[in-house]
C-alpha cells in the first residue's frame, strides 16, 4: 500500500430536501443523509464502510463518485478538486471510478446479453466498437470465472452469484482505479458469498484497485478491509486500521455494533452490550452528539455539543467526547 | 410409539413435492426431525434447501396446487398432524399450539388494521374470550416483547412502526396464545444487527419464561450459535447433519457443514482466500443421484453418486448422513432408511 491518498473527502454533505403541500409546495427541511464527513482513501487499500441501514453508507458511496451532486464540501481526486466539474469534464474520470451494486438482479438490463452488458461501457466511452469490445469481454469473462459461451446468454439465465460476477466484469472492463462496492455480497448465499469474496480479493491485486467496500456485514468487512470507517446517522463515528478497530473500538457505538454481531466463534462467552432504542430519523437528528440518545455512556456535554472528528493517534479517528 | 415424552414434534420421512411447469420439484426428500420440549432447534441451510418448506409442511400451509405433502408423518404431542382435518388445523393448531413468525415483518401485517386488533384477533379465536379481554391481553403481550407505551401504540397502524417494532408485533402475535412450539422463519434477517441483538435477547428470555420449543430457521450460523441448543443442517431437501450446537461448531462431520463453516470470514485469517464450496445448489427437478451433495463434495467417492446415505448416529446425539462415516455408526432405531433418490 502506498501512502498517497487517491481520494480525499472534506466536509462532504448531501442533504435531500423534504417538501410539503401538493399545490404550493414548500421546503420544510432537509434529510441530512451525509453530513460533513471527512476521510482519505489511499491508493491500493480497501476501506470498509459500515453502519446500520439508513445511516448514509450508500449515499456516501454515490456522492463520492459524484453520481449525485454533493450539497457541500469537497472531493479531491489525485489532489484535484473534482467537486465543481460538470458532467462533460467528469467523463474521462468516470472511467477510473466504478461502482458494483448490491442487487445483481436489478442492476443488469434484461434485454442485453451478458456480453453486450459488459462491453457497453467501452462503447459508451468511445473506446471500442461492439466488435472490438467482444475480445476484451471474452477475456474478462475468464477473469471473473465465467465461460466464453456465457457471452450470448441473457441475465435471467444466470444465478445470483453469476450475475454478481457479470456486474464485477462490467466494472473491470474500463480498468478503473477506484471501485465503490456497495453491499456486493449481501444478496448472496453463504457458499456463493465466499466465492465472490475470493474473486474481489483476486481482482484487487490483479487490477491494482482501490476499494470502498460498503457493507453492514462486519465479518465480511473485517476480512476484506485494511481500514474500517463506522458511520452513524450521516456522521462518521470512528475510523481505524481493521485490527485496531476490532480489538480496541473507542466509540461506544462501534463497541455496541461489534458486540451485537452473532458470532460463530465466541459462542455464549461474552457479555453483550445491547443498545436500547432505535436509530433516530435523519430528518430531525438529535442535538449534540447524534448517538447520545442511545449511548450508555452519555454525559451532559453530549446533549449540546457535537464532538469533533479528530485523530487520537496512529490514524485512529473518533468523534466522541470521551476522547477529547 | 412415535413420540417419546420429551419429544414435542417428530417428523418422519417427510416428502413434499411441487408440481411446476418445469417438472416435479422434490423440495423435501425424506426429512426426519425431532424437536424436544423446551429446546431451541436451529434449522440451517442455504436458500432452496427446504428450510421454509419444512416449516410450512408442519403447519400444512403448503399451497396445493402446486405443492403436496406426498409421504411422511408429523407427530405433534401424540397426534399425526397430517391426519387432522383441515378445520382442526385452523382452529386448534395454527396460531394456537403452533405459532409461526415470518421473515418479512413488512409484508406479513395487514396494513389497514390497527396492530392491537391484529394481535387480539388470534387471542379471540383461540382462547374464546371477548373482544375487550382479547385486546387487553394483546396489549399485555406487546408490553412483554418490549414495545414502549403499548396502550397507545396498539391503535397505530403497521406503517407507523419501524422494522424492529413490526417484528416485535409479529412475535407478540405468535406468543399470544401460549404456543407449545414457535416456528421462527428467519426472524431477524431483515433487521439491522443492533435491532437483531435486541430481538434475539427478547426471544431467548420469553423462551425461558414460557418453556415453549422454538424451531429457528436461519441461514446465519452466527444466529444459530447465539440461540440454538441443537442444530439440523439441511441441504437440497435432506437433513445432512443433526447435533448439539456446540458440537456443530467444534467437530462438524458432514463435508457440507464443514464447507459452510469455512465460508465464514471470521473463521479464517484476514485477507486470506476463503475455501468456498464449489458450484451451486442443485436443481431439485433433476437432483443428483445418490447423495445430493456429491457433485460439490471434495471427498466424494464412487458410492456417493450411486446410493443415498442414511442419517446415522456417529456419536451420542450426533447424526450425519454421509458415506464417510458408514463404518462408525449404526442407523438410529426409529429413523432408519427414509431417504430415496
Amino acid at each position: 500500500m502506498t501512502s498517497q491518498p487517491l481520494l480525499q473527502v472534506r466536509e462532504l454533505s448531501k442533504y435531500f430536501p423534504v417538501t410539503s403541500g401538493t399545490v404550493f409546495t414548500h421546503k420544510v427541511g432537509d434529510i441530512k443523509a451525509v453530513d460533513r464527513i471527512s476521510f482519505d482513501l489511499y491508493a491500493g487499500e480497501t476501506l470498509g464502510l459500515v453502519g446500520e441501514s439508513g445511516c448514509g453508507k450508500t449515499t456516501t458511496g454515490r456522492v463520492m463518485l459524484k453520481l449525485i451532486e454533493p450539497s457541500g464540501g469537497q472531493i479531491l481526486y489525485n489532489g484535484h478538486d473534482i467537486t465543481p466539474l460538470n458532467k462533460k469534464a467528469m467523463a474521462p474520470l468516470r472511467r477510473e471510478m466504478q461502482i458494483i451494486f448490491q442487487d445483481p438482479y436489478a442492476s443488469l438490463n434484461p434485454r442485453l446479453t451478458v456480453g453486450e452488458a459488459i462491453g457497453e461501457p467501452l462503447v459508451a466511452h468511445g473506446l471500442a466498437t461492439r466488435a472490438q469490445a467482444k475480445e476484451q469481454v471474452l477475456a474478462l469473462l475468464q477473469v471473473v470465472g465465467l465461460a466464453p459461451f456465457h457471452y450470448n446468454r441473457y441475465p435471467h439465465e444466470f444465478s445470483g452469484g453469476q450475475r454478481q460476477r457479470v456486474g464485477i466484469a462490467r466494472t473491470l472492463v474500463l480498468h478503473p482505479k477506484l471501485v465503490v462496492a456497495d453491499e456486493p455480497v449481501s444478496a448472496l448465499d453463504v457458499s456463493i458469498r465466499a466465492q465472490i469474496i475470493n474473486l474481489l480479493q483476486r481482482i484487487q491485486s490483479e487490477f491494482h484497485l482501490t476499494f470502498l467496500f460498503i457493507s453492514h456485514d462486519l465479518g465480511v468487512v473485517r476480512h476484506l478491509s485494511d481500514r474500517v470507517v463506522v458511520m452513524y446517522l450521516g456522521r462518521l463515528a470512528e475510523l481505524a486500521a481493521t485490527d485496531q478497530l476490532f480489538a480496541e473500538p473507542k466509540h461506544p457505538y462501534t463497541q455496541a455494533l461489534l458486540s451485537a454481531v452473532p458470532s460463530v466463534k465466541q459462542r455464549k462467552q461474552r457479555r453483550r452490550l445491547v443498545l436500547t432504542g432505535e436509530v433516530p430519523t435523519p430528518f430531525n437528528p438529535p442535538q449534540g452528539c447524534r448517538f447520545h440518545t442511545r449511548c450508555p455512556l452519555a454525559m451532559d456535554i453530549c446533549h449540546t455539543v457535537e464532538p469533533a472528528w479528530h485523530d487520537t493517534g496512529d490514524g485512529h479517528f473518533v468523534a466522541c467526547h470521551l476522547y477529547t | 410409539m412415535h413420540t417419546t415424552s420429551d419429544n414435542l414434534l417428530t417428523i418422519c420421512n417427510l416428502h413434499t413435492h411441487f408440481y411446476t411447469e418445469d417438472g416435479v420439484v422434490k423440495a423435501l426428500n425424506g426429512v426426519n426431525l425431532e424437536i424436544k420440549r423446551g429446546e431451541v432447534l436451529g434449522l440451517v441451510g442455504e436458500s432452496g434447501s427446504g428450510k421454509s418448506v419444512t416449516a410450512l409442511s408442519i403447519l400444512r400451509l403448503i399451497q396445493d396446487p402446486p405443492g403436496k405433502i406426498i409421504q411422511g408423518e408429523i407427530w405433534f404431542d401424540g397426534d399425526n398432524l397430517l391426519e387432522y382435518p383441515i378445520e382442526r388445523m385452523c382452529t386448534e393448531v395454527r396460531g394456537g399450539k403452533i405459532a409461526m413468525i415470518f421473515q418479512d415483518p413488512m409484508t406479513s401485517l395487514n396494513p389497514i388494521l390497527r396492530v392491537g386488533a391484529q394481535v387480539a384477533e388470534a387471542i379471540k379465536i383461540h382462547q374464546r374470550v371477548g373482544w375487550k379481554a382479547a385486546l387487553q391481553r394483546a396489549i399485555g403481550m406487546m408490553k412483554r416483547v418490549g414495545i414502549p407505551a403499548a396502550e397507545m401504540r396498539a391503535v397505530a397502524y403497521p406503517h407507523q412502526f419501524s422494522g424492529g417494532m413490526k417484528q416485535r408485533i409479529m412475535i407478540s402475535m405468535g406468543l399470544s396464545c401460549n404456543p407449545q412450539l414457535l416456528i421462527a422463519d428467519e426472524p431477524t434477517t431483515a433487521l439491522d444487527v443492533t435491532i437483531q441483538a435486541q430481538i434475539l435477547e427478547e426471544m431467548k428470555q420469553i423462551q425461558v419464561e414460557t418453556g415453549a420449543s422454538i424451531l429457528l430457521i436461519t441461514h446465519d450460523l452466527g444466529v444459530i450459535g447465539e440461540m440454538a441448543d441443537r442444530v439440523a443442517v439441511m441441504y437440497a431437501g435432506n437433513i445432512v447433519e443433526y447435533t448439539a450446537a456446540d458440537t456443530l461448531f467444534t467437530t462438524p462431520k458432514h463435508p457440507y457443514t464443514q464447507g459452510l463453516l469455512n465460508c465464514f470470514p471470521e473463521a479464517t485469517a484476514r485477507k486470506s482466500q476463503l475455501e468456498p464450496i464449489q458450484g451451486i445448489v442443485p436443481n431439485l427437478v433433476h437432483p443428483p443421484t445418490g447423495c445430493r451433495f456429491h457433485p460439490r463434495c471434495k471427498l466424494a467417492m464412487p458410492v456417493c453418486s450411486a446410493r443415498a446415505p442414511a442419517l446415522q448416529e456417529v456419536a451420542p446425539g450426533h447424526q450425519v448422513s454421509c458415506w464417510l462415516y458408514e463404518d462408525e455408526g449404526v442407523p438410529p432405531a426409529n429413523l432408519s432408511g427414509g431417504q430415496v433418490s
